[in-house]
């Protein structure tokens, strides 16, 4: 019954697919960006949105972009950001096009935020607030077949803590404000290629930069100590072109990282053509900036 | 049958009897509850012959009827339709938390340090209780009569040994233990994609115990169980919102000291007061949301259990089973991560739900005197039992915390009976049936006590089995043993399906369940050239909330399980094959999706719930191997061939970001290991 077991040798293969990066090659008219102004709104605040509807021909001036409030609470049993009812139900169109001047229900907080809502059958449970303390009321886009939803940021202070815990937080807390892009730079290797001339079938390098104060610094109550942790928002870029690949679909940086560029790889088209590009920035607090580019790709 | 077996686990860990000695170092693993119909045996020369079982007793239930094929990586046990969390794992006599590493290669116990593995997966006797599910019951070997004997492996996946020392009067030591070092060999060879799926975990185990004799038929037994995994994935993405990793770490520890004692007519009798320690801590990252749950548990247990035969038709069985967890949990990220049964999500989705976070501590009790006489009527034998489950059930806190208000808990008792009855009757020398029925409860585990992410009131959660049997011996060449099982829960945990649920209560026990099938087994009897059988399970498992007017597939359904095991001896070789067919478990489909302009990430749209299923799996598996004698050495070189067709089999569903197109995450391709046996 005593033994020694010795294995020769064991061969293993990586069993995953590989699944590409479709989301960011534009082929038909498609929402990729919604930006709020201001980017964090009480009940009751007039808030103008604007869109980023792409497609193969360049950005889009959406005159049949259809704006929606929903109002249907996501159950805790659904793992998406909004319930799938916002998604399938008839909602009432607030207003047409690609902007939209849009007023914050007053019942936002009690729906979508800390404080539950009125009932006969005793407390019910609030929302829970994302990971940077936030709620949300959602929007859905309909422009056509297509569908996006946005979430406005609400600003409704706190619950479950103390007075003066909700007097300092108040104190401390500045409402989130759009991050800013700056500018899309390209390298060819290490060296610096125009935009307006880049080689087919090299890969290029495309570095994007965005303000200093993009991410901006903002405390976040925790419940189970009860007090104020201070954070700084985690930004994510996303990339959008009508031709070439990317390797990655978003890209950014931690709240830790302190840089403020990102970059990715985009490999160009084989032939000569002029490609749309866009990207989209997010601040982990729920603001929004984005830019177009027209790179032109040479033999 | 539940009497029977306990009066065979005292005889066997009993000095004096002569099991003692003849099944000092033999594993056997007993298959479904067919009882006088006859058990399926396996030895452990046959356990250790099972190509992908690697020897290992616990992984070899797998191929038994009634388990569902678990998921390449998957470490739980799914038998009859029921859910992991409702099958009971117990090593003499002790509950202890799961039966495999993390990962699902290695189980936790040592088959060195075992005597007698069994697998009821429903219908089991009133001396057990506490799950809606099967029971996987493990009673270890007693010392070696030689003055020692042991065994030491190594292969790629961890070192072991197992070892015993003969004290003199039946008394001496047992002890195993294995490291694995698997992470280490593969951790920088698998790509992102990959790590996300497979996780490469770290564990360890050891198991001993000391046996002191005190007089005839009378010893003490001191019992240490330890166990301690880790694993950790991630898809090192290059956005903190398309981020997707996985901590994990889970350990525990028994001790326990038994008495037990045999009287001189026929009765027995054994104490087991044990301790334990548990801890599991888990944090998964999903975009930009996370959760991170950490449990602390303190067990205590005692076991007391008296059978007496009081007559040649009547033997009585008593006895207390008693446990009581003392749990620490913290709790903080989402709701929704990681997903529950039941829940919508699919592979690689990044979750954009809320956050929370509560600290709670809990105590639950299950204090559960028995009473089971078996009655011997001629052909038939009968067993009434009855176990009266005593549950008491205490959060700290009864809502969640708000500023500076006190917390206030509650606390509750309850007993709810567990009646069983089983029924044999022998019709003749090769006809043997059985028809077992019961009660089964089960206490809300401390996690969903929390009055944040569960709900403090949620009480016990109930099953009926119902199981009937048939064994028939044909000519002398096969046992076919056909069985019948129907499993009805309610009052089950599920998440609040409402949009606005009441405060404290996000988790509810409206739950429905119900799963039914049959299953066969054909096994060859024992000959000197083949062995072997063939076991086929058709099952069906539904769940779903109390106002949903019909059933949905459980989430771990399988519909067929076939698998056929056969080893051949000859002229000292001996070729082994398994051959492995199982329907691919649920999934729900995406019928669309959308972007969420806030996160950058897109979502996907569900269809019905759990309405197509991952493809069929089948794998066939082959191990050679030959004996040679030298001296005093058996060597046994062997090389075993997993997946011999390389048939892709598809392991999980993956989406594109854009939710649109689908392909699969294939299982293990052909896999070739080879090896030496030296046994000494």
């Amino acid at each position: 019954m005593r033994r020694l077991d010795l294995l020769a040798f064991l061969l293993l293969v990586d069993c995953a697919p590989k699944m590409g990066n479709s989301a960011s090659l534009i082929t038909q008219e498609r929402i990729i960006g919604v930006r709020a102004d201001p980017a964090e709104a009480a009940p009751g605040d007039l808030v103008k949105y604007a869109s980023l509807v792409a497609s193969f021909s360049g950005a889009v001036d959406a005159q049949d972009l259809s704006w929606s409030l929903c109002g249907l609470r996501k159950p805790v049993a659904e793992n998406t950001p909004v319930s799938q009812a916002c998604l399938t139900s008839d909602l009432p169109q607030l207003a047409q096009g690609a902007f939209a001047s849009i007023q914050t229900p007053s019942s936002a907080c009690e729906n979508f935020g800390p404080f539950a809502p009125p009932s006969r059958t005793g407390t019910l449970r609030p929302s829970d607030p994302d990971a940077t303390g936030g709620y949300y009321q959602p929007l859905r886009l309909d422009l056509g077949a297509e569908q996006a939803i946005f979430r406005e940021r609400l600003s409704c202070g706190l619950a479950g803590a103390s007075l003066a815990m909700s007097q300092e937080f108040r104190a401390s807390y500045t409402a989130n404000q759009n991050p800013t892009l700056v500018s899309l730079s390209a390298l060819l290797g290490d060296a610096p290629a125009s935009l307006d001339s880049l080689p087919a079938s090299q890969p290029i390098r495309l570095v994007a930069t965005w303000s200093p104060d993009s991410a901006e610094s903002y405390p976040v109550f925790d419940s189970s100590s009860q007090t104020l942790v201070d954070h700084r928002e985690a930004l994510s870029l996303s990339w959008f072109a009508t031709a070439g690949t990317f390797d990655d679909f978003v890209t950014g940086r931690e709240e830790d990282d302190t840089a403020v560029s990102t970059e990715n790889v985009w490999q160009p088209p084989a032939t000569a053509r002029v490609v749309f590009l866009w990207l989209v920035l997010h601040d982990s607090r729920g603001g929004a900036d984005f830019a177009s580019y027209t790179l032109t790709v040479v033999p | 049958m539940s009497a029977r077996f306990l009066v065979l686990a005292i005889l066997a860990a009993a000095p004096g009897s002569a099991a003692w000695a003849s099944d000092a170092y033999q594993t056997v693993v007993v298959a479904p509850p067919v009882g006088a119909a006859g058990e399926a045996e396996l030895s452990t020369a046959e356990l250790r012959q099972i190509p992908g079982a690697q020897g290992d007793a616990g992984k070899a239930l797998e191929n038994l009827p009634g388990v569902a094929r678990p998921g390449l990586g998957g470490s739980e046990l799914v038998v009859w339709g029921a859910a992991p969390g409702e099958t009971r794992v117990v090593v003499d006599g002790m509950e202890i938390p799961a039966l495999y590493h993390l990962g699902g290669l290695r189980s936790i116990v040592h088959s060195g340090f075992l005597r007698i593995l069994t697998l009821v997966p429903g219908g089991y006797g009133s001396e057990y209780g506490r799950g809606l599910g099967g029971l996987v019951q493990m009673v270890s070997r007693a010392p070696p009569v030689e003055p020692y004997q042991g065994e030491v492996g190594a292969d790629v996946l961890d070192a072991s040994f197992a070892a015993g020392v003969a004290l003199g009067n039946a008394g001496g030591v047992l002890a195993a233990g294995r490291i694995g070092y698997l992470d280490r060999i593969l951790g920088s060879t698998l790509s992102p994609d990959t790590r996300r799926l497979f996780s490469l975990p770290r564990y360890r185990d050891f198991q001993g115990k000391l046996v002191v004799p005190l007089r005839d038929d009378e010893k003490i037994e001191l019992i240490f169980l330890t166990s301690s995994d880790a694993s950790s994935v991630s898809n090192n993405a290059a956005s903190p919102s398309a981020l997707a990793e996985e901590d994990r770490d889970q350990s525990f520890s028994r001790l326990g000291i038994r008495y037990v004692r045999a009287f001189a007519d026929g009765s027995g009798a054994s104490l087991l007061p044990f301790v334990g320690w548990e801890r599991t801590r888990r944090k998964e990252v999903a975009g930009l949301d996370s959760a991170d749950e950490s449990i602390v548990s303190t067990v205590l247990g005692l076991r007391a259990d008296y059978v007496a035969p009081l007559s040649p038709k009547l033997t009585l069985a008593v006895g207390f089973d008693g446990l009581f967890t003392l749990s620490d949990v913290q709790r903080s990220g989402s709701a929704t991560l990681p997903a529950r049964e039941g829940d919508l999500v699919v592979f690689g989705q990044t979750i954009s739900g809320g956050t929370s976070a509560d600290s709670w501590s809990t105590s639950i009790g299950n204090l559960a005197p028995y009473v089971a006489p078996e009655i011997s009527l001629g052909r038939w034998r009968l067993l009434p039992s009855l176990r009266l489950d005593g549950f008491w059930i205490s959060p700290s806190r009864s809502t969640p915390e708000n500023g500076v208000t006190p917390r206030a808990g509650s606390s509750r008792l309850s007993w709810s009976p567990a009646p069983r009855f089983a029924l044999a009757h022998q019709t003749g020398s090769w006809l043997r049936e059985n028809l077992e029925l019961g009660l089964y409860n089960q206490a809300p585990s401390p996690g969903d006590l929390s009055a944040v992410f569960g709900s403090p009131t949620l009480g016990i959660a109930h099953a009926l089995h119902l199981v009937a049997a048939t064994g028939i011996d044909v000519g002398r060449q096969f046992t076919v043993q056909p069985t019948l099982f129907y499993r009805y829960m309610w009052d089950l945990v599920m998440r609040n399906p409402d949009a606005s649920p009441p405060l404290a209560q996000a988790l509810v026990q409206d739950g429905r369940g119900r799963a039914f099938g049959a299953q066969i087994l054909v096994k060859l009897a024992p000959h000197p050239v083949f062995s072997g059988w063939l076991a086929y399970t058709f099952s069906r498992s539904e769940r779903r909330h109390a106002s949903e007017p019909s059933y949905r597939l459980f989430d771990q359904d399988q519909t067929h399980v076939l698998t056929f095991v056969e080893n051949a001896s000859l002229r000292g070789f001996v070729v082994g094959t398994r051959f492995r067919l199982a329907t691919g478990m649920p999934r729900t489909p995406v019928v669309g999706s959308y972007l969420d302009t806030t996160t950058g990430q897109y979502q996907p749209i569900f269809g019905q719930q759990n309405s197509i299923r991952l493809p069929v799996f089948y794998a066939l598996d082959l191990r050679i191997e030959k004996h040679f004698r030298r001296r005093s050495l058996d060597i046994v070189p062997y090389l075993e061939i997993l997946n011999l067709t390389n048939h892709a089999n598809a392991e999980e569903f993956a989406y594109d970001e854009q939710f649109i197109s689908r392909s699969n995450i294939t299982g293990l391709p052909i896999l070739a290991v080879a090896g030496v046996s030296v046994r000494f």
